[in-house]
C-alpha cells in the first residue's frame, strides 16, 4: 500500500491541479517533498518591573506560516515539454485558494508566495529542481469531512450537545428550515456566551423558507438573499470550542436545523 | 453630449469636452495601463468632492481645465466630475496626476443675495433652483429630485452667500427633526441638485474579522454641548441682550462634564421657540459622537450613504444594566415603606447616585428599571454598593423577555465579594479571613461600611427554567446529558445552569426590615459580545482598480459646522429657526 500523501492545488472555482499522484511517471509529475511543520505564536511580552522576569499580556495568536513544497522534475523530451509543465505549474499556483491533502481529505486557505527554479543543466533546460510556497492564511488544516448535527426545534429553547473532535475552535453553519414564520432564532455556546439573534419577519414565509448563518463568511441569508441587517446589534457570528459544548437554539416557532462545521489540525 | 455606450468590464473612464464631445475612453481592463490608480473621495453632504487619477506624460489626450471625466465601474455611471487643475507637460514626472472636482463644488462660485418670508422649503429651493442655476454654472435643476419635508412659513435671508451655504443652510432646516428624518443633499451624475431623504433602514451590519479588520476608532468631544445660555436681542435696542434661560442636559454633564454655550437669539423668536432649538441642540450634541474608520474594505458595488450598524471585534464587554445616576426608566411603585432618591454625596462615578433607605416593611419591596435596549447573552452581573449603616441583604434581578429571572444574590456573607478600594480588587470567600487598611476584620463584614464595595456574581438560571422543550431530549446528540432513571426512559439531567439570552429588566429587591441606608453606583452585566455601534456612512475613499475595487468608510456625524452657523445666523438675524416653533 503506497501511503505517500497527494497534495493539490484548488483555485476559487473548485478546479483541482494535482501537485503529485502515486505513479510519479513522466514530466509532469515528480518527486514531491512536503517535510518542515513549523508554527509560531504572536505573544506580547512586557518585563515585570520590579521582578526579574516577564509577564504575558493578552491572549497567545498563532500566527499565519507558510507552507512549502519542492519537487524535482524529471528531464523532458524537450525545452517545450519540460517549460510547458513548468508554465502549467505555475498558472495553477497563481489562483490558488486552497492548498489540499487529497488522502486526508483536508485543506488550507492559502494565498501564493513564491515560485523558484533552478535548472539541473543551465544550457539544456530540460530538468530541475523547483518548489512553490504558499502563505496559510489560516495557520491550520481544515477537514473536509463536515460534522453536522441536526434537530427538530420546537417553540422555546432548544438544546444540542456539539462535540468539536478538532483542535481549534471551529465556525458553524447553521441552516434552519421553516414552513411557518420564525421572526426571533437566537443561537448561542452555553460554555462561551458567544452567540446570535435574528430578527426577521420574512423567515419561514413563503418562498423564503431556508435560513442560513455562515460563522464561516460572516453572512446570514435567507433563500440567498442578504439578511446580515436582521442580525441584532451586539450579537453576531460564533465559535465552537474544542470539545463538548451546548449549543441552545431558541425560537418562537417550530423550525428544524442543521449545523454543520469543519474540524481543524494544527499540523 | 455623445451617446455613451457599454464600458468594459473593469475600471473605464470616459473624457468630455466642456461642451460634451467625448474625446477619449481610458481604461485599464485591457492591461494597457493607460489610467492608473483612480481615487474618488465622495461626502455625504455634496457627492464626488475629489478625485485624481493618473496617465503616462508621453499621452496626447486634450485635457485641460473643465474637462468632464465620467467614471465607470462594470457598466455602470458612478460618478462625474471635472478638471481642476490641468497638467503641465513640462515636468519630470512620467506619470501625470489628473486632479479633479465634483460638480457640486461648482455652487461655490456662484453669490446670491436673496430673502424670503414666510415661505414653505420646498417653494424656496424650487425658486432657487429655477433662478440662480443652469448652463452658467453648469449645475441643474429638476423639480423631481427634490424631496423636503413640509415646513412651512420660514422667514430667510442669504446675503452674499455662495449657493452651496444656500443649500447648506436648507439642509439644515430640512434636517431640523434630524433624529427621525435624515436628509441628504448632493449633485447626481446628469449635475442636477438632490434633496434625498435617508431610509431609516441599515443600509448594511458589518462585522469585524468578516468584512472589516482592524477598524480605527475614536471619540470626538469637540462639538460636545449640554448648557446652553440663551439670550436674545432687545427689538428695541439691537444692540442690547437680555437673558432668557438656561437650558441643559444633566445626565450628558454628569457623564462628560459641563460642556457650555453662549447663544444670542434674535428678537423676533419667542421664548418656546428658542426653548425648542435650545433643546434640539441639546439631543443632537449632548454625546460624544464615536467615529470609525474602516480601511481597503473590499466591494463590489457602490456603497450607499445612510445607517450602517459597524460591529467591531467581539469581546468581554460590560454593559449598563440598569442607570444609576436617573430616575428615568425606573418603576418604583412597589416601594411603600423604602425610599428611593438622587443623591450626591458618596459618588464613584458621574455626578448623581440613586440611594436607598430601608427599615419595617421593606422586605419583599423593589425598584424595576427597563432597559431602553436589551443586554444580549450577558453572563456576569456587578455592582458597586455603599453601605453607610448596617449591611442589607438585597437581590438584583435580571429578567429576560420570556420572564425567566437570574439573580444577583448580595447576601450578608463572604461569598464573591470583591472589596473595591479604588487601586485593587482581592477575590475573598467564605473562609478567609482579609484585610483591608491593616486591619484584621475577620467575619465581621461592619468593616465594610462606609466604603464602596464591588459585588459581581456569576448570572444564570437553571435548564430547566430555560429548556422549555424537554421532549426534544431524545436520540444521541443527547446522551452526555441523558441520565437513565431507571423507568428505562432517558430523562434531563437539568442540573446544568444556562445564560439568560435577552435581559429587558432589572429588578433590586430588598430583604430585610431592618433599617439601612445605602448607595447604589452602578449595575452592570458581562456580555461576550460585538461592539456594535449604529453610525452614519460620512465620507468614502474609493481606490479603483479592474483587479480590485477597495474603499476607505469613515462613519459618524462630521456636520459640525450646525452650531457655527447658528451663532452667526443669529447675529445677523437672518435665520429660519421659526420652523422650532411649530414643534
Amino acid at each position: 500500500m503506497d501511503r505517500r500523501i497527494v497534495y493539490a492545488l484548488k483555485d476559487a472555482d473548485g478546479n483541482i491541479f494535482k501537485l503529485n499522484d502515486l505513479t510519479d511517471t513522466g514530466i509532469f509529475v515528480g518527486s514531491l517533498t512536503y517535510t518542515d511543520e513549523s508554527l509560531s505564536n504572536d505573544n506580547r511580552i512586557a518585563e515585570k518591573s520590579s521582578l526579574p522576569g516577564s509577564v504575558k499580556l493578552g491572549k497567545t495568536r498563532t500566527q499565519a506560516r507558510n507552507i512549502s513544497f519542492a519537487y524535482n522534475r524529471v528531464e523532458g523530451v524537450d525545452f517545450a515539454d519540460f517549460i510547458a509543465a513548468e508554465n502549467e505549474l505555475i498558472y495553477n499556483f497563481n489562483k490558488t485558494e486552497y492548498v489540499i491533502d487529497i488522502n486526508n481529505n483536508r485543506q488550507v486557505k492559502v494565498a501564493p508566495d513564491t515560485y523558484a527554479l533552478t535548472y539541473s543543466e543551465g544550457a539544456h533546460k530540460l530538468s530541475g529542481e523547483g518548489s512553490v510556497s504558499f502563505i496559510m492564511l489560516d495557520p491550520f488544516w481544515t477537514s473536509l469531512d463536515v460534522t453536522t448535527y441536526t434537530l427538530a426545534l420546537s417553540n422555546g429553547s432548544n438544546l444540542i450537545v456539539i462535540n468539536n473532535e478538532g483542535y481549534i475552535k471551529s465556525q458553524p453553519i447553521l441552516t434552519f428550515a421553516a414552513s411557518v414564520p420564525v421572526s426571533i432564532v437566537k443561537a448561542y455556546i452555553n460554555e462561551t456566551k458567544e452567540g446570535i439573534r435574528i430578527d426577521d419577519d420574512t423567515f419561514g414565509t413563503p418562498g423564503f423558507g431556508t435560513m442560513t448563518v455562515d460563522c464561516i463568511t460572516g453572512l446570514v441569508d435567507i433563500n440567498d438573499v442578504d439578511r446580515n441587517s436582521s442580525i441584532a446589534s451586539h450579537t453576531g457570528f460564533f465559535s465552537i470550542p474544542v470539545g463538548e459544548n451546548n449549543l441552545i437554539l431558541e425560537v418562537n416557532a417550530a423550525c428544524d436545523v442543521q449545523v454543520d462545521f469543519y474540524k481543524k489540525e494544527y499540523v | 453630449m455623445a451617446e455613451v455606450f457599454s464600458a468594459p468590464d473593469g475600471i473605464e473612464l470616459r473624457l468630455f469636452s466642456p461642451t460634451g464631445e467625448l474625446f477619449a475612453i481610458l481604461s485599464d481592463s485591457n492591461l494597457s495601463g493607460e489610467i492608473l490608480n483612480v481615487e474618488l473621495s465622495v461626502l455625504k453632504f455634496g457627492g464626488l468632492d475629489k478625485f485624481t487619477f493618473q496617465l503616462p506624460r508621453n499621452n496626447d489626450l486634450p485635457i485641460s481645465k473643465n474637462t468632464e471625466v465620467y467614471f465607470y465601474v462594470n457598466t455602470e455611471l458612478w460618478y462625474n466630475g471635472f478638471v481642476k487643475e490641468a497638467p503641465q507637460p513640462d515636468q519630470y514626472e512620467p506619470i501625470l496626476t489628473i486632479q479633479g472636482s465634483g460638480f457640486y463644488k461648482r455652487l461655490e462660485d456662484k453669490i446670491v443675495d436673496i430673502a424670503y418670508s414666510n415661505e414653505t422649503l420646498a417653494n424656496i429651493i424650487d425658486d432657487i433652483g429655477l433662478n440662480y442655476l443652469g448652463s452658467d454654472i453648469g449645475v441643474f435643476y429638476e423639480g423631481l429630485k427634490i424631496d423636503v419635508p413640509s415646513i412651512p412659513n420660514i422667514t430667510i435671508e442669504f446675503k452674499d452667500n455662495t449657493l452651496l451655504q444656500v443649500f447648506k443652510r436648507l439642509l439644515d432646516v430640512a434636517n431640523n427633526d434630524y433624529e427621525n428624518a435624515k436628509y441628504i443633499f448632493y449633485v447626481d451624475t446628469d449635475k442636477e441638485i438632490n434633496f434625498e431623504l435617508l431610509s431609516n433602514d441599515l443600509v448594511a451590519n458589518y462585522f469585524e474579522g468578516f468584512q472589516y479588520q482592524a477598524p480605527e476608532v475614536s471619540e470626538d468631544t469637540s462639538n460636545l454641548l449640554n448648557q446652553i445660555l440663551a439670550y436674545r436681542t432687545k427689538a428695541a435696542a439691537q444692540n442690547e441682550v437680555e437673558f432668557v434661560n438656561t437650558y441643559e442636559s444633566v445626565p450628558s454633564q454628569s457623564e462628560n462634564g459641563l460642556y457650555n454655550k453662549k447663544i444670542v437669539f434674535p428678537d423676533y423668536l419667542d421664548t418656546t421657540t428658542i426653548a425648542n432649538i435650545c433643546n434640539f441642540l441639546l439631543r443632537r450634541y449632548e454625546n460624544p459622537q464615536k467615529r470609525v474608520a474602516i480601511k481597503d474594505f473590499e466591494l463590489n458595488n457602490k456603497l450607499q450613504f445612510g445607517e450602517y450598524l459597524i460591529s467591531n471585534r467581539r469581546d468581554a464587554y460590560w454593559f449598563v444594566g440598569a442607570k444609576m445616576d436617573t430616575l428615568d426608566g425606573w418603576d418604583t411603585s412597589a416601594f411603600i415603606n423604602s425610599t428611593v432618591e438622587l443623591a450626591s454625596d458618596h459618588l464613584l462615578t458621574r455626578k448623581q447616585i440613586l440611594k436607598f433607605t430601608v427599615g419595617a416593611g421593606s422586605a419583599g419591596e423593589f425598584i424595576e428599571y427597563t432597559l431602553p435596549a436589551p443586554v444580549t447573552f450577558a453572563y456576569i452581573g456587578r455592582i458597586f454598593i455603599y453601605f453607610s449603616s448596617s449591611i442589607s441583604p438585597i437581590s438584583i434581578i435580571f429578567t429576560d423577555e420570556n420572564g425567566a429571572e437570574a439573580r444577583l444574590e448580595f447576601a450578608v456573607s463572604y461569598d464573591d465579594l470583591l472589596i473595591y478600594d479604588g487601586v485593587s480588587t482581592d477575590t475573598l470567600s467564605l473562609n478567609d479571613s482579609f484585610k483591608i487598611d491593616d486591619m484584621t476584620i475577620g467575619y465581621s463584614l461592619s468593616a465594610l461600611l462606609n466604603e464602596w464595595i464591588k459585588f459581581k456574581d456569576i448570572i444564570e438560571t437553571s435548564f430547566t427554567d430555560i429548556i422549555q422543550n424537554l421532549d426534544v431530549f431524545n436520540g444521541t446528540i443527547f446522551d452526555s446529558l441523558d441520565v437513565d432513571d431507571g423507568s428505562g426512559q432517558d430523562s434531563l439531567d437539568v442540573s446544568g445552569k444556562v445564560t439568560l439570552t435577552e435581559i429587558v429588566k432589572t429588578k433590586i429587591l430588598i430583604n430585610t426590615d431592618e433599617p439601612a441606608v445605602f448607595y447604589i453606583d452602578r449595575v452592570d452585566l458581562l456580555s461576550n459580545a460585538y461592539n456594535s455601534n449604529s453610525l452614519q456612512l460620512e465620507q468614502i475613499n474609493y481606490n479603483l482598480r479592474s483587479s480590485q475595487l477597495f474603499a476607505d468608510m469613515h462613519f459618524g456625524e462630521r456636520e459640525d459646522n450646525v452650531l457655527d452657523e447658528l451663532k452667526q445666523d443669529s447675529e445677523a438675524g437672518d435665520i429660519a429657526l421659526n420652523i422650532f416653533a411649530k414643534r
